[in-house]
């Protein structure tokens, strides 16, 4: 498996489509399913997956084996979401940092309507709450919780591929499972 | 929750505790309800995380994906540098052609004729196309290096180029009539119909 990756790998940074194509093939579903899960939209999901994959495409020469593909690829795919995400945000977001406190967000501050939560009561409504909750973390504990549990990354992909330290892509699972938990309790109770 | 069991819970979480740190929570968890609540329900809310990983990229993702990429490139080839300047290379290949074009096609001496040539009487040794009396010819008529006598109707634009019309009394035609003599009028000539050509 690995050999035939790298062979892919090398074939493409040679301008072999045929091999570009069997690397899409083999990562499409994990790029879609990032892109969906951070920007909770198919249609945006579809058009930023094929983005990163172009963009790989167009970048391969920079690739090297330094990190596996697979990383790099989700480098790319995660920097696009982080993009968009941060072109989409309105001036005042309920997302953004307030300034007096420490790392609080606003829409921490909230309680949720009791009532909204009382109407869920499905399992597809769950989930689709629960991919709504995901959605409303601030971008880098979102990046941190979809990585760590839903790609089921190791803590050293997820450092590479956000560029950050082992002990910081920590925090931020810890930080952003603290908050998915405060709205889960919510959710639970409403059952 | 003391701090304590707190950093026990997220590490418990993380999945590194230690065995002695697993036996001290597993024992903690039995005696304190609040934790052990809290440790459930955290649990429980990453195997529903997990579950939103049942997705899979839409049909023809794939194809989409190779049809956005640009044509099979290799590294620095002249196309592929082209691709990335596209107005620097129609400019330069254009210029290319204009200055060869210009030094061939002006100097040369042979006569060529544009146009249906069926109605038309060519007599190449005098350098002169005819349209004969009686004939009607249909289009645009482009003679270059060759003189033009129209005895007949031309129904469309007549051009020289480095020619002479003439126009017996009978003949008429329909359209514009123009002769270029020098370069600049043939250069310009040149880069109207390169536009209009599309």
């Amino acid at each position: 498996m690995e050999s035939l990756l790298k062979k892919l790998v090398k074939a493409a940074k040679k301008g072999d489509q045929h091999a570009f194509e069997g690397l899409v093939e083999l990562y499409k579903d994990r790029i879609y399913r990032l892109a969906f899960r951070m920007i909770g939209d198919r249609h945006e999901a579809e058009d930023l997956a094929q983005e990163a994959f172009v963009k790989a495409y167009m970048n391969l020469d920079k690739y090297d084996d330094t990190y596996a593909f697979s990383t790099w690829l989700y480098r790319i795919a995660t920097n696009l979401c982080i993009d968009r995400l941060r072109k989409k945000k309105p001036d005042y977001s309920m997302d953004a940092p307030l300034s007096t406190s420490d790392g609080g967000t606003l829409y921490q501050q909230i309680p949720h309507s009791e009532e909204a939560l009382e109407t869920v009561v499905e399992k597809r409504e769950e989930r689709a709450t629960l991919q709504e909750e995901i959605s409303k973390l601030p971008e880098k504990y979102r990046t941190a919780i979809i990585l760590k549990y839903i790609e089921d990354l190791s803590l050293e992909e997820m450092s590479a591929i956000m560029e950050l330290p082992v002990p910081t892509v920590k925090t931020r699972i810890h930080r952003g499972r603290e908050l998915l938990k405060k709205v889960y309790k919510k959710v639970m109770k409403s059952r | 929750m003391s701090c304590e069991h707190e950093q026990l819970l997220q590490k418990a979480l993380d999945g590194e505790l230690s065995i002695r740190e697993q036996e001290a929570f597993t024992a903690h968890l039995q005696q304190c309800k609040a934790c052990k609540a809290e440790y459930e329900l955290v649990e429980h809310m990453i195997v529903d995380v997990k579950k939103l990983a049942d997705i899979s990229a839409p049909l023809g993702f794939t194809a989409n994906v190779m049809r956005q990429l640009p044509a099979g490139h290799k590294k620095k080839s002249p196309i592929r540098w082209m691709k990335q300047h596209p107005i620097v290379a129609a400019a330069a290949i254009f210029l290319v052609l204009m200055v060869s074009s210009l030094f061939s096609s002006w100097s040369t001496g042979e006569m060529a004729i544009a146009g249906n040539t069926k109605h038309l009487q060519i007599n190449k040794q005098q350098h002169e196309v005819i349209v004969p009396k009686g004939e009607t010819f249909k289009g645009d008529l482009v003679v270059e290096n060759g003189d033009v006598k129209v005895e007949g109707t031309v129904e469309g634009n007549v051009t020289i180029i480095k020619g002479k019309r003439y126009l017996a009394s009978a003949g008429s035609i329909t359209g514009d009539s123009q002769e270029i003599h020098d370069i600049m009028h043939w250069t310009w000539y040149k880069l109207k119909s390169l536009v209009s050509a599309d």
